[in-house]
């Protein structure tokens, strides 16, 4: 049931996100069902890890309302470049990311995640408030390890994994909504008696 | 031509901002932050302002409330990636004259220029 409520909000969300790219890209968005996990914020790393063993960018950026959280987007250099490359066209790519490469990704995951976070905030009838987000170029275990330290409360982690294609590359990326166990649970039960009212009223 | 005021913390937005309007006739004046904006607003007086809302220095609606007390008749459209009902509504009490979700294509921007201009 938690999963379930989770992947139709998810669905959305990444389904506003690739329309958000598409207009970006003037170009078609192909997303693909993405793969959802549920984990404790501390096993996070490990998960991680098994996953994700590239060097890549980390767009992070916190939120704050009826409940508070961190949202992270991951993608892999690879993905990263194949993103920017349909956003700016032919770019050079280096080791190091240019001024310009980093204010588009800030832009991009902004764009990504306030799109999946403003629809949360839409079907609860709340107003959340958004801070800048954050462009951290590191290896994944590394960061990960840091992060979670720094993470306090935020005890579970939904992990999004999403692939989409655009413009004939494949981008994969990850996006996580970390929450704290108390605010999941009221997220958990505000988005279910919504679901339950809409279907009901059906 | 009118003189269009965007305003952006990110230059990327900010650039493809400027083909739109530019594309379209008008003069583009543009400011990275809320101060800015204020600033220009005063100096330039243009006829329009787009505006984001989440900025390091300053949220938009606080910097469209401040030029709106410097020239009530202001004419502001607000273009953000915060699709939220109640920001909307929060901003059109305050008197912009247009929401926009960010990105936007170069159609919802010319319309919401038109209306609003014409206005």
């Amino acid at each position: 049931m938690t999963l379930d409520i989770i992947k139709e909000v998810v669905n959305v969300g990444i389904g506003d996100a690739a329309a958000a790219l598409s207009t970006l890209v003037k170009s078609r968005v192909t997303i693909e069902v993405p793969e959802i996990h549920i984990v404790d914020t501390r096993d996070a790393p490990d998960f991680i890890q098994n996953e994700i063993r590239s060097l890549g960018v980390y767009i992070a950026q916190d939120f704050s309302g009826l409940f508070r959280g961190k949202t992270l987007l991951f993608y892999s250099k690879e993905s990263c470049t194949s993103l920017l490359k349909a956003l700016l066209g032919d770019i050079q790519v280096t080791s190091a990311l240019t001024d310009t490469a980093i204010a588009t990704l800030q832009e991009i995951g902004n764009i990504i995640m306030v799109s999946c976070v403003s629809t949360i905030s839409n079907m609860l009838d709340d107003t959340v408030e958004f801070q800048i987000p954050d462009v951290t170029l590191e290896i994944s275990e590394g960061y990960f390890k840091n992060l979670v330290k720094g993470l306090g409360d935020l005890e579970k982690t939904i992990i999004v994994r999403n692939q989409m294609i655009v413009r004939d590359n494949e981008i994969e990326g990850y996006f996580f909504i970390m929450l704290s166990f108390s605010d999941f649970l009221l997220l958990i039960e505000k988005l279910g008696n919504r679901m339950l009212n809409k279907g009901n009223a059906q | 031509m009118k003189k269009i005021l965007i305003v952006d913390d990110s230059a990327f937005t900010r650039s493809i901002h400027t083909q739109i309007v530019e594309a379209l006739g008008h003069q583009v004046l543009a400011a990275g932050s809320g101060t800015e904006a204020i600033n220009i607003f005063q100096e330039k007086h243009p006829d329009l302002v787009i505006m984001d809302l989440l900025m390091p220095d300053m949220d938009g609606l606080d910097a469209i409330k401040r030029i709106l007390a410097i020239d009530p008749l202001a004419k502001t459209i607000i273009c953000s990636t915060d699709k939220q009902k109640a920001r909307q509504e929060e901003a059109r009490k305050a008197g912009v004259k247009a929401f926009l979700t960010k990105p936007v294509d170069a159609d919802q921007l010319e319309n919401a220029m038109s209306k609003v201009l014409e206005d």
